[in-house]
Order: C-alpha cells, then sequence, then structure tokens
C-alpha cells in the first residue's frame, strides 16, 4: 500500500500524482509534496545518516532549517549533494539517494563509529594522530579527510546555466507569512515597488500550517484573497522559491531565485537559478522563526522532529509521520500539534509537557511536569521513556515524537553587518537588536511577535512606518483577528538524565556532553565552544542546534545565556551553489574578450592567440611545416629584418589630448619636454609616478597646436588613462585640456622593415609624399589611403626597423591587414604576433612591460638624462632620489649566452662570477629573454647593479627554480643597429 | 583607379547578421551612426550650449538625459561633455562638421568607430536589461541615457523609447562579447517568459 500516512485536507494536488524514486525503489506522491514530505506519506522515515557516527536519522523539521534529512538529488553530472529534502519540490522522476551510508541507508559500516564515540568526542584530532609526526600529513589527514563530507559531488562539470540579475525596490518584503503579506499588502496600496521574497515554492508562512481562522473563517480565504491582490498589483514583484540570504551594505541584498530545481525536464537553456541583487529604498524582514528542540538521551532517532514540523506536514502536506505520536513540549505550541493530528486521526498517545500548570487544548492524554527522558527504535522511533512528575518512568510506545522547545526568531539578516541580537526573557529567545541594518525594520515572529495577531498588525503598521521613513504616505490595513493568541514558553534546554548522549546538533553529531566537555577543557567563549564542538558548523548553520548549545555554556558557566552571547552570523543564511555566485562567467564566457580588427582575418590564417589583458593577440602565424612555435616565431622576426612585416598594434592605448594647455599638460605628466614638440612632429615619452618610479612608455604625437595623440602600452591603457584624467581633474584642474580614448576608434598597424616605406607607398594616395625627406623619422600626419579614406601615419618603430604605423577608422582595419597583405606579396610581407614583436624589441633594446615594472626608475632604464630639470613633472623630484639616481645602481643592460646552445631565463638572477648565490650578492635580474634569429644566439634585457660600467664582464645567471647556472656576457641592450641609421634610412 | 580599395565591416566582423530576432525580440547591430565627443573648454560652457542648442533645436542635454533634434542626437558623459550622434552617410566627418562650428570653444573628437552600438527592440525589454545591468531600467524613461557596466562591460544604455527600444553603445573591440551577453539574455528571458509579448 502505498501513501500509508497521508491524511486527509492539505494543500497538495491530488489530480497530480507524481512518481520518485529514493534509492531505487519508487514511491508516488502528489504536486505540493516535498521530497520529505512525500517520503514519510509512504512511512519512509529514514533518510539519512549522521555526519561523524553515521547515526540513523530522519527528517527534522520542514523547511530550510533541516539538518538531518540530506540527500544527493538527480544523477549525472547534475547530481547535487546535501540537498534537503524538506525543501526539494516533488516532480515527475525525481531520482534521490542517500548519502553518506555504504553500502546502504538501513545497513551502514562506517557506523562503526558509533561504538567507539568515547574516542571521538569534541576536538578529538586535536589531541590524537599526534604520532608518529610523519603521519599525519600522509596517513592520517587523507583519512580524516576522506572520511569527512555527506554527499559527493559528480566531479563533472555543472551542465546547468544560472544567471545574474538586478531588482531594485521602495520596500522589500522578505517572508510571506502573515507580517510579511500585511507589509505587502499595506505597501502595494501604497503604490511604491514592492518586492516579495519567499524561499518556499508556495506563499503564507505558516497560515499554511496552521489550522487558524482569521475573522472566523479559514486562514486560506484571507491567504487567496491576499495573494489575489498582490498578484494583480502591477507595482508588486513577488519572488517565490527566492531566497535572500544576505543583507549587505546600502540596502543591498543577495537573494537566489530558483527556476528549474522543481522541473523535471527543464530547457538546458532556462536558468537553474537566478542570483539578485536586489537594492531595496527600505526592507521588511518577515522571516519567522525556527522552532528549536529539546535535548534528551537518544533524541535523533528517525520520528523524532519539530513538533511545528509533525503539524506542518499534517496540516499543509496532509502526512502524518506515524499513526502514534506523542508531543514533548515546554510551551503551548506544542498542544497545538497534538490538537491538530488528533483532529485528523492520529492517535496521540501523550503530551508531554514540562510545565506543571499545562492545559490541554483537546482530549489527548497530557502529562504535565514531565520530561522525555530516552528513546527506542535502531531505524525508527519505536517507543520513549517519560519521567513523570511523580518520578516514575512510563514507557510509551509511539511512532513519532514531536518536540517543541519554543521558536528562535530568524535573525540571521539582521546581523550581517555585525549587528547583535538581544535576548527576550519573556520568550527565551534572541531577537533582532537595536543595531539593524540601514533601513531594515523586522515585524512578526522574526521579532519575537509570536501570535499570527501581533504579526499582522506588526506587518502593516511597521511598514508605515518604514514607508514614512522615505517620504511615502501609507495607510495600515484592516487586519483580521485570528483565534490564536501568544505562546507561553518555559525554557527548558535539556532533560540532564542518563548517561548516553543527547543530540545538541544533529547533523554535526555534537552532543551536550561534548559542549561540558568544551566547557571542562577551557573552550567557553561562544567562538572556541563552536570551533572545538563544531557546533553549528555544519550545512544548516546551527539554526535548531545553536541557542540550545549556548543555553548548556551559560548553565556550565554560571553566565546567563545573553552574557554568554552567541557566535557571529553570516551570510549566506542558507547554502548557496557555486555557479549561481558565478552566473555566466564560466568557461569561454568567464571574462568578455576585446578583438583586434584583424581578428577574423587571423583566424583565417590559423594564428594562435594570446590573453594580453582582455584582448586576444595574434602571437604567431604558424605556417605549414612549422611544427614549433619557435620556427614560426623566427621567421617572422627575419622577414621584418629582411623586408617587411605587419603587425596589428591597435591594442595600444590612444588618448586623445586637446585643448589650449594640452602641451602644458604633458609636460606635466611626461618627464621629459613636450612644449616644443613640432606639428606634425611624434616623441617618445616616459612618465613617472608621483614616487618617481617610472609607469609607463608611449609616444605623443602633436596632430595641431592644440591637439595630440597619445599612445600607451597596452597592458597600462587603461591606468595611463586614468592617472592623466586624475592630474587633469584633481592636480591640474586651472589647465584647459579634454582628454578622451580613442583606442578603439582606430585601427592600427605596425609597418616594419626595410620595404616598409614601399609598401605603404603602394596604399598611400599620391597627394601624400611620405619619401624620408618629407616624411622623417619621428613624422606624423594625417593622410588617405586607397583612393580617400582617411587615415594617420606616424613614423615610429618599435623594432628598430624603418618602419610605421599607420591607423584607419577601425571599420577598415579588417580591410587594410587584407590590402597590405595584398599589395606587400612582392615584398614577401609576413604578419607578426607578438611573439616576433617581443624578440625585434629585445634585439633593439626597447623597454616595455617587463621593464616598467613598478620597481624602476629613469636612470635604471637608462633614460636618467630624460627627466628634465628645466620644468617640473610628476615624479621627476622622487626620481632624483639617491636610491633612484644613484651612479652605483641598477642599469639595464643587454646579455649573450655564452654558450650558445643555453637559452637565458628570464627572471634569472644576476651575480658576480664566483660569488656564492645568496640574496646578499644578487645583482639584478633578467626582465625580458629572447632566441635572436637575427643573431642566432640567446639574448637578454636585464637589469645589473652597474650595469653599463660592466659591458664584456662575463657573469653569472643563476635558475633557482631549475637548479641550473650559465655563464652570460654584459653587452649594450642595443643588439642590432645601436646608431639607429635602420629607423632613419 | 587605384589599385587597392578598403571595405568597412561591421565591429561584429565580416559576415555578421544583420538581425537576430528572438521571440518578440530583436537585436541588430547599428552601423549607420556617426559619432563624436564634444568636450567645453576652459569657461566656454555657455557658448558651447548655445551652438549646440543651434544644432539640435534644443538645450544640451543634462545629466542621464538624451535628445533628439536638428536631424542630431545627443547624450551627457559628464560635466560640459556629450556625445554627438548622426547618420554615418551624411555625417561621416561629423568631428570636423562640429568642430567648425564650436571652433575654439569646445575639443571635439571622432569616436565613429571607436563604439558598436546595438539596438534591441520588443515589448517590456527591461525584463531583459534587469539581467544585465545594475541601472533601474523600469525606470528609465524614453530620452534617458545612462552609464553602465554589462557583464564587465562599459556601456552607454539609451532609452529611446520606454520598454521598446534600447539603444547600447560598449567599446567596439568588445562587440562580439558585448552582442553575445545580450542576446544570451533575450533568449534566457524568452525561456523564462515565452507568452511575454
Amino acid at each position: 500500500m502505498t501513501q500509508v500516512n497521508r491524511l486527509s485536507g492539505g494543500l497538495i494536488d491530488r489530480s497530480y500524482p507524481l512518481s520518485f524514486s529514493f534509492d531505487g525503489t519508487s514511491y508516488s506522491g502528489f504536486k505540493g509534496d516535498t521530497l520529505a514530505s512525500a517520503l514519510l506519506a509512504n512511512n519512509v522515515k529514514l533518510m539519512g545518516r549522521s555526519f561523524k557516527y553515521h547515526r540513523p536519522r530522519g527528517v527534522v523539521t520542514s523547511g530550510s532549517d533541516e539538518p538531518n534529512a540530506l540527500v544527493e538529488l538527480r544523477s549525472g553530472a547534475r547530481r547535487e549533494p546535501n540537498t534537503r529534502a524538506s525543501v526539494a519540490e516533488l516532480f515527475e522522476g525525481l531520482s534521490a539517494t542517500s548519502q553518506n551510508r555504504w553500502p546502504s541507508l538501513a545497513f551502514d559500516v562506517m557506523a562503526i563509529n558509533d561504538a567507539f564515540s568515547s574516542f571521538l568526542t569534541a576536538g578529538f584530532y586535536y589531541k590524537t594522530f599526534m604520532w608518529p609526526k610523519a603521519f599525519w600529513e600522509k596517513v592520517y589527514e587523507p583519512i580524516i579527510r576522506k572520511a569527512a563530507g555527506l554527499g559527493s559531488i559528480s566531479m563533472e562539470a555543472d551542465p546547468d546555466v544560472y544567471e545574474k540579475g538586478f531588482l531594485h525596490c521602495d520596500l522589500l518584503v522578505i517572508g510571506s507569512g502573515p507580517a510579511g503579506l500585511a507589509a505587502a499588502l499595506t505597501a502595494a496600496r501604497a503604490g511604491v515597488r514592492v518586492i516579495l521574497a519567499e524561499e518556499d515554492f508556495e506563499l503564507g508562512g505558516r497560515l499554511k500550517s496552521e489550522n487558524l481562522a482569521l475573522n472566523e473563517h479559514p486562514a486560506s480565504e484571507w491567504l487567496e484573497s491576499t495573494l489575489s491582490e498582490l498578484r494583480n498589483s502591477k507595482n508588486v514583484r513577488i519572488l517565490s522559491r527566492t531566497t535572500v540570504f544576505g543583507a549587505y551594505d546600502h540596502g543591498v541584498h543577495g537573494a537566489v531565485e530558483r527556476i528549474a530545481d522543481h522541473l523535471a525536464d527543464p530547457d538546458p537553456s532556462l536558468p537553474r537559478q537566478i542570483l539578485w541583487r536586489i537594492y531595496a529604498s527600505q526592507t521588511m524582514l518577515c522571516a519567522g522563526a525556527t522552532e528549536r528542540p529539546i535535548a534528551f538521551e537518544n533524541n535523533d532517532r528517525p520520528g523524532i522532529l519539530m513538533a511545528g514540523a509533525m503539524r506542518d506536514y499534517a496540516n499543509r502536506w496532509s502526512v502524518t509521520v506515524d499513526r502514534t505520536v506523542a508531543v514533548f513540549t515546554n510551551n503551548d505550541d506544542g498542544h497545538r500539534t497534538a490538537r491538530d493530528l488528533m483532529a485528523k486521526g492520529v492517535e496521540v498517545k501523550a503530551v508531554i509537557d514540562v510545565r506543571d500548570d499545562a492545559k490541554p487544548l483537546a482530549d489527548y492524554p497530557l502529562l504535565p511536569g514531565a520530561r522525555v527522558v530516552d528513546s527506542a527504535g535502531r531505524l525508527g522511533l519505536k517507543e520513549i521513556k517519560v519521567r513523570l512528575a511523580d518520578g516514575a518512568i512510563r514507557t510509551i510506545s509511539c511512532g513519532a515524537l514531536g518536540v517543541s522547545g519554543g521558536w528562535n526568531p530568524a535573525v540571521a539578516l539582521t546581523c550581517h553587518q555585525r549587528g547583535r541580537p538581544q535576548w527576550n526573557e519573556k520568550i527565551s529567545a534572541f531577537v533582532p537588536g537595536s543595531s539593524l541594518p540601514v533601513a531594515m525594520t523586522v515585524a512578526g515572529a522574526a521579532n519575537g511577535t509570536l501570535s499570527t495577531s501581533g504579526a499582522l498588525q506588526e506587518g502593516t503598521q511597521k511598514t508605515v512606518a518604514a514607508l514614512s521613513a522615505i517620504g511615502i504616505d501609507a495607510t495600515a490595513i484592516d487586519t483580521p483577528d485570528p483565534d490564536d493568541g501568544p505562546v507561553a514558553v518555559s525554557a527548558f534546554w535539556y532533560t540532564g538524565e542518563g548517561k548516553g548522549r543527547a543530540w545538541l546538533d544533529i547533523q554535526n553529531d555534537v552532543t551536550v556532553k561534548d559542549v561540558k566537555l568544551a566547557h571542562q577543557e577551557g573552550f567557553v567563549s561562544v567562538e572556541h565552544l563552536k570551533r572545538y564542538t563544531t557546533l553549528g558548523m555544519a550545512t544548516d548553520q546551527g539554526k535548531t542546534s545553536n541557542l540550545g548549545g549556548l543555553a548548556i555554556m551559560a548553565e556550565l558557566s554560571g553566565k546567563s545565556i545573553p552574557e554568554t552571547g552567541t557566535t557571529i552570523f553570516r551570510p549566506p543564511y542558507t547554502p548557496v551553489a557555486i555557479g549561481a555566485l558565478a552566473g555566466r562567467s564560466r568557461d569561454e564566457d568567464f571574462r568578455p574578450v576585446r578583438r583586434t580588427p584583424s581578428h577574423a582575418w587571423a583566424e583565417e590564417q590559423g594564428a594562435v592567440f594570446v590573453e594580453a589583458g582582455m584582448w586576444l593577440r595574434a602571437q604567431w602565424f604558424p605556417r605549414a611545416g612549422e611544427s614549433h612555435w619557435r620556427q614560426s616565431v623566427d621567421r617572422e622576426a627575419l622577414a621584418v629584418r629582411k623586408s617587411v612585416g605587419v603587425c596589428d598594434v591597435t591594442t595600444l592605448g590612444k588618448v586623445d589630448v586637446q585643448g589650449s594647455d594640452a602641451a602644458t599638460f604633458l609636460n606635466k605628466v611626461y618627464c621629459n619636454g613636450f612644449a616644443k614638440l613640432a606639428v606634425g612632429k611624434t616623441r617618445y615619452g616616459l612618465m613617472l609616478r608621483e614616487d618617481g618610479i617610472a609607469m609607463d612608455d608611449g609616444t605623443a604625437a602633436r596632430l595641431a597646436e592644440d591637439h595630440f595623440v597619445v599612445t600607451t602600452t597596452t597592458a597600462n591603457a587603461v591606468g595611463v588613462y586614468r592617472h592623466m584624467e586624475f592630474v587633469r581633474q584633481c592636480l591640474c584642474p586651472e589647465l584647459d585640456v579634454q582628454l578622451i580614448s580613442t583606442t578603439e576608434a582606430w585601427a592600427q598597424y605596425a609597418v616594419a622593415g626595410p620595404n616598409a616605406r614601399n609598401l605603404l607607398r603602394k596604399i598611400v594616395d599620391p597627394d601624400f609624399d611620405i619619401s624620408n625627406e618629407t616624411f622623417p623619422f619621428m613624422g606624423c600626419g594625417k593622410i588617405t589611403v586607397c583612393d580617400g579614406v582617411r587615415a594617420r601615419l606616424f613614423r615610429i618603430s618599435f623594432s628598430g626597423e624603418l618602419a610605421y604605423e599607420i591607423a584607419v577608422p577601425t571599420r577598415y582595419g579588417d580591410s587594410l591587414v587584407r590590402v597590405l597583405m595584398a599589395a606587400g606579396e612582392e615584398f614577401d610581407v609576413v604578419p607578426y604576433g607578438t611573439e616576433a614583436l617581443g624578440v625585434l624589441r629585445i634585439e633593439k633594446g626597447h623597454a616595455a612591460g617587463n621593464e616598467l615594472n613598478g620597481q624602476t626608475s629613469a636612470t635604471h632604464l637608462g633614460m636618467g638624462r630624460m627627466v628634465s630639470t628645466k620644468k617640473d613633472s610628476i615624479g621627476a623630484v622622487l626620481a632624483r632620489r639617491e636610491g633612484l639616481s644613484s651612479d652605483t645602481g641598477l642599469r639595464l643592460v643587454g646579455l649573450e649566452a655564452v654558450e650558445p646552445t643555453q637559452n637565458l631565463p628570464a627572471g634569472g638572477h644576476l651575480f658576480t662570477e664566483g660569488n656564492h648565490h645568496i640574496a646578499a650578492n644578487d645583482e639584478g635580474w633578467i626582465t625580458s629573454a629572447a632566441y635572436s634569429p637575427h643573431l642566432q644566439k640567446s639574448i637578454a634585457l636585464c637589469f645589473l647593479v652597474r650595469g653599463s660600467e660592466r659591458l664584456g664582464e662575463q657573469i653569472e645567471v643563476a635558475n633557482p627554480i631549475e637548479g641550473t647556472t650559465l655563464k652570460a656576457k654584459v653587452v649594450s641592450p642595443h643588439f642590432i643597429d645601436p646608431e639607429g641609421e635602420r629607423l632613419r634610412a | 583607379m587605384p589599385e587597392y580599395r578598403l571595405s568597412p565591416a561591421p565591429a561584429l566582423g565580416p559576415g555578421a547578421a544583420d538581425r537576430i530576432e528572438v521571440g518578440s525580440y530583436g537585436i541588430e547591430e547599428n552601423i549607420s551612426i556617426a559619432i563624436a565627443s564634444v568636450a567645453s573648454r576652459s569657461c566656454r560652457s555657455k557658448d558651447v550650449r548655445a551652438v549646440l542648442r543651434q544644432i539640435l533645436k534644443c538645450d544640451a542635454p543634462e545629466a542621464g538625459a538624451f535628445v533628439v533634434g536638428g536631424g542630431y542626437r545627443a547624450f551627457w558623459t559628464g560635466p560640459d561633455q556629450w556625445m554627438m550622434l548622426a547618420e554615418h552617410e551624411n555625417h561621416e566627418l561629423l568631428a570636423s562638421e562640429l568642430k567648425e562650428r564650436l571652433g575654439e570653444t569646445a575639443s571635439v573628437t571622432e569616436q565613429n568607430d571607436g563604439w558598436v552600438c546595438l539596438d534591441v527592440t520588443g515589448d517590456n525589454l527591461p525584463v531583459v536589461f534587469e539581467r544585465l545591468t545594475v541601472a533601474d531600467v523600469w525606470k528609465l524613461e524614453s530620452g534617458s541615457a545612462v552609464r553602465t557596466v554589462i557583464e564587465h562591460i562599459g556601456c552607454f544604455l539609451i532609452c529611446v523609447e520606454q520598454d521598446r527600444h534600447y539603444r547600447l553603445l560598449a567599446g567596439r573591440s568588445f562587440a562580439k562579447s558585448f552582442h553575445h551577453a545580450i542576446l544570451t539574455a533575450l533568449r534566457s528571458t524568452q525561456l523564462l517568459y515565452p507568452d511575454s509579448k
């Protein structure tokens, strides 16, 4: 017989049966069920094993606070471990398996741990595994790590897609119980933008769980009419299946909306979850409360659960955990469970109330002044032992026990910005403190108001006040009158009888004894208690267990609970999938890519690309027969030196500088002079930081008296622009200068090599003379190419060859590279990538990012004389500090490998021959290294102490990473054409 | 007749689809726009605004605004700074045209090809853009322009027609990634709200 524990009524859709499986066995349930409610309906109480002792465990709650019923959901790559059965929405074909057991849930070999529990107490791993010392890393730790954890991940890539989004509202209402609904309705009627977020898939909070009347009508009627009004309000956005997991600065909240978790066969492109960042002017926290247990010996057996959850299963899901039940309580709420279950035909064997003056709500056996002291039943509860008020022991056979130790307001979100909750003696619980996050208001059970009437009143009245704070007039709604009243609670944390274990944190297997041991060993602070015992450190973050542990510690240390305090509440409130945090930023979409104008063409050529910041740049262009990158790079570099090559240099930053003070401004940001640069000329410039360290280099071309185009290195394009804007706006606001980036407006190609001019002459329109006489080295100008297309030409060279950089509007960039290749055929033109570019500039001795690494000065770079003393410029004064300008300091020089077959390693450290390779003798390092096909040897640029005085000296290059040392000769950094004849040709 | 000619390519690359439709949504690259940035020179704000008023037939837009007038469009980019737009076919030299009229009162920079311009159309588009930008798109009225970030890419979001037509400008080199991000959001939204018009 299926669903033997299904009762009448409830909010499930009996016309919509669903089949599902758990550990390979098929069951049936209904739409509206959770996995837990459906399993209980089928009389499955054993749902998991505990973390440490592998004790049999069943579901304890009916919500997101569930510590026990954790399962693995789905299979294959979509397998999700540690899913709470209590919130997993049932769907057709759902497949779940139990976890942390072998070979089966009913018979788990690792349950032997339970027999050794006296050796596995709190902090056991701090006391054991101490010797032999060498065993820790190789034996003990791997075994412990293998044994730890609950579910297992699939080790496959997550096939689901996730999304992120941003929402704005005047009022965010968190929770859709009575307080939340009253708040949302109040705000909705005021016409403000409202977001109502509810973690459940059904709205209503405890209104769904209680057999309650509002205005003498079933609560469901008010619930339906309220939801109907909210759904029809265009200013209200209802987010069900959405957990607000964190409250951050300035009214920002993190929330996860589960879109496809409940779908049997979702479209693969449908986001599984959406991570929302919600910006709220005001927030009403109506997150309800969590029921807490009472600890007694063997209180962890399947079938023992919260009394409120038991009532929830009966009223909402029409499920009883067993046909015979008992209730153990210290408050009125437990009696409601007994009353409701009785009304549905379940046999209530007894209500055990610790209060001597307890009053029954219905005709069930009441045991006032009694307490449960033990239970029995290996895989499910069979009986409980009760110490009666007169001291006698009575054994009561029952298949389920509902426990209610009172309610803890859900204060977590009030504490995410270091707020501390306050102790409320009346309900024996922590309630929100005075230091709430900005613009947050708390109402209902979350505020410690544990009655429906109070929640409704607070929900509407506090919303009126919250909206008033942002200048919005709202009117309180007429709240219905419920037939419940405040809950009277008598604090009672544990029974304290028996020698067995009474469980507090039933996910992490923390017992009352563990807390006592922590106290005995001096771990009295709550933060120490938490870490020593692992209390509250499981996936449920101790929602049901923390307060019990604190109460016992308070008792042991002779302090009050508020004096003992709580640990810090941190986001997320419930676990958030890493996939949701990543959103779409994964795999090829991890981050955006910037493509050069020649990208499509380069792909056609089979180019190998390299990431340079966000740019994808062609690194080299392999040709048929080339099996190693060096072959391609050597060929490209040689071809440039021999004839001509083309390289896409669009990625270099371009900053348009205009204004009547443009030259003065550049004089300020560059250490060398720009005021006298003639129109039509380009100049190399070095930019220093305020502290005198070299920041970036580039060129500035003067297109008009009041117009320059500055180039930066690719990597520093953004940083330099930001620096220039800082100088403009903050340091020199008096200057008339305007800046804007034009990096992407122009496609720019370097055309380098002895035939560069010959190639360009084929595409430059005849009106423009680019001969050496009219367009000499460092010239620049506006020209047209290919019959009238506007272009800019710069006679600058990074390679040391006769070279130009030609820029056209970017839309012509793809076409230009094709034209250059076609026009250059007669010169055997080659495209060259960043590797060859690097080889060429190292051969020429040009500094780049490796040399401008934030440690070096103009003097180190051999450019000390560029720092003008005739003007003030940023960094000039501090660049003259002794450490940055000393004659005995570092200098940029070249190195050649003494042994031609050896490669100089970039990063290698430099030592005088014969010196020990220790830090004290370190004399510098190699910044850039390459094989020079032109020189047919390994060469490098390096910073060497007094380098410029040591040309010809043989030194040692240490490569401690690979444990090698080789010899190198110090040479000029200009390996080719030191006189610069080629580039001026 | 010159031997070599250059042909323009869209920012999305040669051969990119003109328009992609996703349910009721559409996205296409707008290649017909000429762009120039205008920044007032020191103490010349009034002069620049006077000239812009002549050009736009209305006041130069203030912060967060986008205006259309006189065959031009403009949006605010900073204090005394604007981006001017016009039809590329007739105004390829927009920057030069503006500079001629503004003279020494302003710095003008050609931006024609610095940006990829995407037009996104459809109904209830804030549902799409709330997945992309932190800007409060539900409050953006026609004639608004905001600078924002979409999938790590800085961009301008212009509300041409509230709920139905938005124009996005992002750095041209990001074109494919940017287009991919928007298109993915359109497809995702279509799946989430298949019945939305």
